[in-house]
């Protein structure tokens, strides 16, 4: 039996290489239709959704009971940015404050500090003594997070914020379990090169 | 034009007569070299299976049986031919570039179709950008929603709900009337009263047809239980997302601190007085 010749040789292993490229570009084809048409249900689940009035995502020109959804008039872009800029330093702010570590007080007291400037940090700064002391003694930790923060109203300079916390706080005098706290707080927010910080800090009785 | 003879195997397009070149085979070649091209070219010679066929060992198999392994390797031979063949190529890549083109509209479609849903939207990074006038609009209508919603006489039980509902969505106010509905004759028994005054409130969120709004509120709940007056004052935050209509901002949904779990703590809230 004679070897076969190199172009029968070649002529197989090209349609080697032809079965695979079938066989690959069978299996995208499959894999592509699954793709199209799992978005296509889901695309139009979506849409139904939103064409409900039930919808708290219903469009514009969507009856929703008591009128038909329109659009407002929008800020301008550096209205937009400073609106954004003082929510975040607010909540940046009560993130810190609710975080609190007796085994890290240093870090959890400069946490609140490089976020204060004027009353606020005057009053910050006379109570750090007595919180470290107590925050030791007592081996307190409180953890928290923002639920919700609200501009109140705000300009170029100034800014007021009201934000709700969630948390817990434990020491020695809940025996280490964790009680839960919730904050109410209004924020006062100047802008200091280039840097909102809070000026004034009170819980909304 | 056609050419006479039989069928020509799927390598070939009709009324096309130049022979093709199939996985690189010289044009004219390939069909022959190919065994599965003739196996799969109904009333062509088959000289490979003739061979077996006349084996002693095989000749004396029954009729049936021979017949059955003859259809599956005929069976096997076709879909061997269809993925060795340049026009299956040809198929698959035209039908993935379909399904390319179908995914790439459908992705365009529903960016569209997302943004045109609720307009300029508020963005985390970007999370007030509707109008201060109309925010402004927005945020006291929703503390106004927010205290009438939470304050209810008994006395003046559903003429309080239907005030109230005026300022939902239809489909929120049947949501809070069925509430209400619940807890009517708890009210009743209890002669309650509550009053919740708004204390502070802020915008959120607020895209071009969406707000939501912060309101804090002081809730003072009067109430004769066992005989004996009562009174419990709650202190909470309610999240009231509002939605822009062209008869004002009307109330969508809300949300309140109270209804957020605080993990690890083993200690609640204080009572919800809600309805």
């Amino acid at each position: 039996m004679s070897p076969a010749p190199n172009g029968q040789q070649d002529d197989e292993a090209e349609m080697r290489s032809r079965v695979q490229l079938n066989v690959a570009l069978y299996a995208a084809s499959v894999l592509c239709t699954c793709l199209v048409v799992l978005l296509t249900i889901v695309w139009w689940t979506g849409r139904d959704d939103a064409d409900d009035a039930a919808s708290p995502a219903a469009g514009v020109g969507t009856d929703v009971g008591g009128g038909v959804v329109a659009a407002v008039k929008l800020a301008d872009e550096s209205d937009q940015k400073q609106t954004a800029a003082q929510l975040k330093a607010a909540r940046d702010m009560m993130s810190a404050f609710v975080n609190f570590d007796y085994e890290d007080v240093e870090g959890s007291i400069e946490a609140v500090r490089s976020r204060s400037t004027g009353t606020f940090l005057k009053q910050y700064d006379a109570a750090t003594k007595a919180i470290k002391k107590l925050a030791e003694k007592a081996e307190a930790t409180q953890v928290g997070r923002v639920l919700w923060a609200g501009l109140v109203a705000g300009d170029q300079d100034s800014a007021t914020v009201i934000v709700i916390t969630s948390g817990t706080v434990a020491n020695k005098a809940t025996d280490f379990e964790k009680r839960s706290q919730r904050l109410r707080v209004q924020l006062e927010l100047v802008l200091k090169d280039g840097k909102w910080l809070v000026d004034d800090l009170q819980t909304v009785a | 034009m056609s050419t006479p003879g039989p069928r020509r195997p799927s390598t070939s397009r009709g009324g096309v007569q130049r022979p093709r070149k199939i996985a690189g085979a010289p044009a004219g070649r390939a069909e022959e070299k190919n065994p599965a091209d003739r196996l799969a070219k109904p009333g062509s010679q088959r000289p490979d299976k003739r061979e077996k066929g006349n084996k002693g060992d095989q000749g004396a198999e029954p009729d049936a049986p021979r017949a059955g392994r003859d259809s599956t390797r005929a069976e096997r031979a076709a879909a061997s031919a269809l993925l060795t063949s340049a026009r299956t190529t040809r198929i698959l890549t035209a039908t993935l570039g379909v399904l390319a083109l179908l995914l790439a509209g459908l992705a365009v479609v529903w960016a569209v179709d997302s943004r045109a849903d609720d307009g300029p939207g508020a963005r985390d990074d970007r999370p007030v950008v509707a109008d201060t006038l109309a925010v402004q609009a927005g945020v006291d209508a929703a503390a106004k929603a927010a205290e009438a919603m939470s304050s209810i006489d008994y006395k003046k039980y559903d003429a309080n709900v239907d005030a109230a509902a005026k300022l939902l969505t239809s489909s929120f106010a049947k949501k809070y009337r069925d509430t209400a509905e619940e807890v009517k004759k708890e009210y009743m028994d209890l002669k309650t009263v509550v009053r919740a005054p708004v204390v502070a409130q802020g915008v959120v969120s607020a895209s071009s047809t969406r707000l939501q709004a912060l309101v804090f509120l002081n809730q003072d709940t009067y109430r004769v239980r066992a005989g004996e007056p009562e009174r419990v004052v709650t202190q909470y935050a309610m999240l009231v997302t509002m939605v822009h209509t062209d008869n004002g901002w009307l109330v969508s949904e809300v949300d309140s601190d109270l209804k957020k779990e605080t993990p690890g703590a083993t200690e609640s809230t204080p009572p919800d007085d809600k309805k």
